[in-house]
């Protein structure tokens, strides 16, 4: 052995600082359990649970007082496995509707779950079955019923706008600042999340003094200390569900998006993403089951193209282009230019339809003439010192409309759209080595211009307004949200003067009177309208229309696109009229049912969702396998 | 026979009592979490049952142990020990993340978790080490290889998010200083421990930069005595040592470096220093130099990346919980309930079966790392003094094992029993005490879970074995 310090002591170090610990530990519980009686006014043979109250979520209704979202009870059967005591199992089967295997089933899921807590034997059970179970449950004890709200909808539309609600996942959970827990509903789009604070409510809490099995006595100190829960706001939406509904329909068997704005206050009357869905689809216990299947629709109907579909204006971006040109200056009221089939360029050409003499701006946006705008285009550039200058400042005027940035939508997922700037056509020629000319289809609405149906409904309400809007919003009004309410009234203003509109209102008159869009002529008020075709380079034209109506004091300002639809006259117009005419009349003029019957019918898509029901029969088969049957009562 | 009969006979009959005292009550407690009217006591589909029969294989596995020849236990030390860290690897790539951690591997339907018993097989390998160089001088080599033995299975296993399991391995620095390492060395590595949970826990700059600036002026401070022996190399060590450490502390934010760049030029001079006392018998400098490069790394790379990726939110919630920094009711609700199930038992607890908060499940996790509110609640302050008596018995037991045998590898390896059962009992009841974070790690026998259970006797029954031996064999 080597000589080495005698290491003895070490172990008696070892030793005392395992027993410092007990004795501190000893300490500690000598403390808690004898000394500390925090807890010893619980009655010895009871404890204490902490229940979460969930608050009603609040209903919305439409700008008309109609109810469209609501809460409908959803009753459930819960079991606490360890307060079941023999039962006969045949005749529980038989009086709820089950066979022995699904019992066998259940029962091993709850004890697996917990002894002592209650879980789902049987969910999805009808108001009447319910009723009569209740007064069979004296008779099976661990047996309770549990009743659950689930989102309803009263019209199969505006499943986009008003979105939907989900069990909370981990990232709203770390988001929430520790309001929300696992299995809490939160909205997740549309106007469920945007609005998820007001609607959400406040969270109770109820302490009650459980017995020993878990089983509820009373309230702790007579319910003394509970929170209670304060129901979520009801909203009033600016949209007419009616309208909403209509257009929908119009929609139906198209791909494509319509947006209607009330101009004067920026109200959203009617927002459509179609394909469409009912939204009673998203609610309640196939939720999973029609998600996946929306999901992976080809037609890709969850996605809400109002907001994010992402189109060139065509047309459509002809009166934005004038109104530019008119304030600028490098326009004039009276500018004419001669169209000798379209814009000629060295190189090539950009083509033009054959029409009368455009003589004057008017006539310009009447026509649809698509020279008249490559030349208003070139000559706004050319007004500025460089044309990267001409560029920047078409750019910024456009962001002016909401036009390349967010209109302030108060809905999620909302896209910028895009306007391209002096620096993207330095990196195809080269800095500064590019000019009007390589750019002057981006005054007919092409080139990389980009919009949302939204940003071109707003471009609407902007002329209709003569130069300023609202932001598009879709809440009317919410109690006690006062100021939320003043924000969405804040106005925007676009620079340019109100004299210049009443050109491009005569000019998108005329549009509607002797040019393109001559479908969409209502008998009794006139409609001021843009056609519009978007190339597609994968198929068939999108078709454009927008419009707003009447011409003095407009009510509504329409944009809709119809993917592949061809010309804007084809689809795109005679739809928004027929919204217009709607909204503005509250009917449609005989001569014109048959082509609202047409238009109705009409089908562009490959795969048809399911056509929207009133009711939810999607939901019938899976009933029929975990809804009880009961005896019939004589 | 007769020599297995002598076997049974030299077996340590305290050591194996409170053993099988403390199996009774593991049994009776997780029949007391999940015991309802109907509950019959031989269910096996129930925890209960099947922690019956787990504690039936542990003592057949136990008793065989037992007929085992101790050789086998300092032959295959080595092997068991490249197998134990193999699987770990493994597990840390393929495993069924559970509560966050991926520390548990499943075979079958059994899942058990690979640290549990890698206890035993590093206690083998530390024993087997440490009774080699027993009697050699203590070599910088030969205790950096002490320290990786546990130090390596530890890293792994906190890789795998397994922060409890991880400490527990910690605990064998008991071992290392009972085996007469240096104790300034063993502080200096307990420190770094000690403030790398710290930094965990407050963030990392203060812990860093008062460690940093405390080492820096203790080896500066030592080497004036190399200095005056070794001159040229002695002021070479300090200059570069120096050098290293002011580029860690400044580097970034006085220089302006890069922080990668700070740290790797710290890095080649520690390396540098460390070269320049390579051949003097002043090689011990050289500690310090290597725990500053492992310390910056982790401050650096480390503390970060575990606050941020192998934390799960739950634990850092729970650390904050306990240092008052969160008033989140929700996070508090463990210990809250835990404190409260104690409490309610008041002096003499309300009876065997009769723990309404147990029997309601007030408190999460009960059957496995709560398992001691069960105690404190039936049996009361009465019933949980018992139980830290039985098992404060337990441990000097096993330390009084360990210091009466004549070889080393027996007294390491009964050290290393020791140390884990102690750290386990620290960290479990500290936990549900309140003092303490809550780190979810099993009372052993005591704790439901199979695997568990079986490790533990595994753990105790290889050292009886060893122990039986102690009158014949020198080893
Ligand atoms: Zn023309």
């Amino acid at each position: 052995m080597a000589v080495i310090e005698n290491l003895k002591p070490r172990s008696y170090v070892i030793q005392g600082v395992v027993a410092a610990v007990f004795i501190i530990y000893l300490i500690r519980l000598f403390y808690l359990q004898v000394i500390d009686d925090t807890y010893k006014q619980i009655a010895d043979d009871r404890g204490i649970r902490k229940e979460q109250v969930d608050p009603d979520r609040g209903q919305i209704f439409d700008r008309n007082g109609k109810l469209i979202v609501y809460n409908e009870p959803s009753y459930r059967l819960m079991v606490v496995p360890g307060q079941v005591k023999k039962i006969d199992t045949v005749r529980f089967c038989e009086i709820f509707g089950v066979d022995k295997a699904y019992f066998i089933k259940k029962m091993d899921e709850a004890k697996r779950f917990s002894r002592v807590r209650e879980s789902v034997f049987l969910s999805q059970i009808s108001a009447e079955d319910f009723g009569r179970m209740e007064e069979y449950l004296y008779e099976f004890e661990g047996f309770y019923t549990a009743i659950t709200p689930v989102r309803k909808y009263s019209y199969p539309a505006a499943g986009h706008l008003l979105g939907y609600i989900a069990e909370v996942d981990s990232a709203d959970i770390r988001k929430s600042d520790g309001y929300y827990r696992n299995a809490d509903m939160i909205g997740k789009t549309g106007v469920e999340k945007s609005y998820e604070k007001l609607l959400r409510g406040t969270k109770g809490f109820h302490n009650i003094v459980i017995d020993r099995f878990g089983r509820p006595v009373a309230p702790l100190n007579n319910g003394s200390e509970d929170i209670q829960p304060v129901a979520g706001k009801n909203l009033i939406l600016t949209i007419d569900i009616e309208l909403q509904h209509y257009a929908e329909q119009l929609l139906a068997g198209k791909r494509g998006a319509l947006v209607a704005i009330e101009p004067s206050t920026g109200e959203i009357l009617a927002l459509v993403s179609s394909p469409s869905y009912d939204p009673n689809m998203l609610s309640g216990t196939n939720r999973n089951k029609n998600f996946a299947s929306l999901a992976l629709n080809k037609e890709n109907p969850l996605n809400n193209r109002a907001l994010s579909g992402y189109y060139p204006p065509g047309s459509t971006f002809k009166p934005v282009m004038a109104a530019l040109g008119l304030q600028r200056g490098s326009l004039t009221p009276t500018t004419g230019y001669s169209c000798p089939g379209g814009y000629v360029m060295s190189g090539h050409t950009v083509d033009c339809h054959n029409h009368p003499y455009a003589s004057n701006v008017e006539l310009g946006i009447g026509h649809s003439c698509n020279a008249y705008f490559c030349y208003s285009f070139r000559y706004f550039i050319e007004d500025h010192n460089t044309p990267a200058e001409g560029m920047q400042d078409f750019k910024d005027q456009l962001a002016k409309w909401g036009i390349g940035t967010k209109t302030g939508v108060d809905l999620p997922n909302e896209r910028n759209g895009n306007v391209p700037g002096p620096a993207d056509y330095d990196k195809i020629y080269g800095k500064n080595r590019w000019k009007a000319s390589n750019a002057v289809t981006l005054g007919i609405g092409q080139d990389r211009l980009i919009v949302t149906p939204l940003q071109s409904a707003n471009s609407m309400a902007t002329i209709a307004n003569g130069g300023w809007f609202i932001s598009p919003h879709v809440l009317k009004y919410a109690d006690g949200e006062d100021s939320l309410m003043q924000a969405l009234q804040t106005k925007h203003f676009t620079g340019i003067a109100d004299s210049i509109f009443k050109y491009i209102r005569h000019g998108m008159a005329g549009a509607v009177n002797f040019g393109t869009a001559k479908v969409a002529q209502v008998d009794s008020f006139q409609v001021c309208g843009k056609t519009g075709t978007a190339e597609n380079p994968h198929g068939r034209s999108h078709s454009w229309f927008s419009c707003f109506a009447p011409e003095e004091n407009p009510k509504i300002a329409i944009a809709i696109i119809v993917e592949n639809g061809g010309w804007g006259a084809t689809y795109a117009a005679p739809i928004a009229s027929l919204v217009a005419e709607k909204y503005i009349n509250g009917f449609i003029a005989e001569r014109r049912k048959p082509l609202e019957e047409r238009m109705m019918n009409a089908s562009l898509i490959e795969h048809p969702l399911p056509p929207l029901q009133p009711k939810n029969q999607g939901d019938k088969p899976q009933q029929i396998q975990e809804t009880a049957m009961l005896p019939k009562q004589e | 026979m007769r020599e297995k009969k002598s076997i049974m006979e030299n077996v340590d009959q305290v050591g194996l009592g409170l053993y099988i005292a403390l199996l009774l009550i593991g049994l009776l407690n997780v029949f007391a979490v999940s015991f309802s009217d109907e509950v019959r006591f031989f269910d096996f589909s129930l925890p209960h049952g099947k922690q019956f029969m787990w504690m039936g294989i542990s003592l057949v596995v136990g008793f065989s142990i037992l007929t085992f020849e101790s050789s086998f236990f300092t032959k295959f030390a080595f092997i068991l020990y490249g197998i134990t860290i193999a699987i770990l690897v493994v597990t840390f790539l393929v495993a069924v993340e559970i509560n966050g951690a991926r520390s548990w591997l499943q075979v079958g339907s059994f899942q058990f978790q690979p640290a549990e018993f890698g206890k035993t097989t590093t206690a083998l390998m530390m024993a087997k080490f440490m009774s080699m160089i027993s009697g050699q001088p203590r070599t910088f080599r030969n205790k950096i290889i002490a320290y990786l033995i546990f130090g390596v299975p530890m890293g792994i296993i906190v890789l795998q998010s397994d922060v409890g399991s991880a400490l527990v391995y910690a605990s064998l620095v008991l071992v290392v200083y009972r085996e007469g390492f240096p104790v300034n060395e063993v502080l200096i590595v307990v420190a770094i421990g000690l403030c790398f949970v710290f930094a965990l826990i407050f963030g990392m700059d203060p812990v860093a930069i008062t460690l940093t600036i405390g080492l820096l002026v203790y080896t500066i401070s030592s080497s004036f005595k190399l200095v005056r022996k070794e001159k040229i190399k002695g002021t070479v060590f300090l200059a570069l040592f120096t050098v290293g450490g002011l580029l860690f502390l400044l580097g970034n934010e006085v220089f302006g470096l890069n922080i990668i760049v700070s740290v790797v030029a710290t890095f080649v001079c520690m390396i540098a220093a460390l070269i320049s006392v390579r051949k003097i018998k002043y090689f011990t400098m050289g500690i310090p130099v290597v725990i500053y490069m492992v310390l910056m790394s982790f401050t650096i790379f480390g503390v970060e990346y575990i606050t941020h990726d192998l934390l799960e939110d739950y634990q850092v919630q729970r650390i904050e919980t306990l240092l008052g920094m969160s008033d989140d009711a929700d996070a508090e609700y463990n210990v809250t309930q835990s404190k409260m199930t104690i409490g309610s038992g008041g002096v003499f607890g309300k009876g065997y079966l009769q723990g309404t908060l147990t029997q309601s499940e007030q408190v999460p996790e009960q059957s496995t790392d709560f398992i001691f509110c069960t105690i404190g609640e039936e049996w009361g302050f009465v019933g949980t003094c018992m139980f830290l008596m039985i098992y404060l018995l337990f441990i000097l037991r096993i330390i009084f094992i360990a210091e009466r045998q004549r070889s080393a590898f027996s007294r390491v390896y009964a050290y290393c029993v020791a140390s884990f059962f102690f750290l386990q009992i620290l960290i479990n009841v500290g936990m549900t005490i309140g003092l303490i974070p809550v780190i979810g790690i099993p009372l052993p026998f005591i704790s439901y879970g199979g695997s568990s259970v079986l490790a533990f006797s595994i753990l105790v029954f290889i050292m009886l074995r060893l122990d039986a031996d102690r009158l014949f064999i020198l080893r």
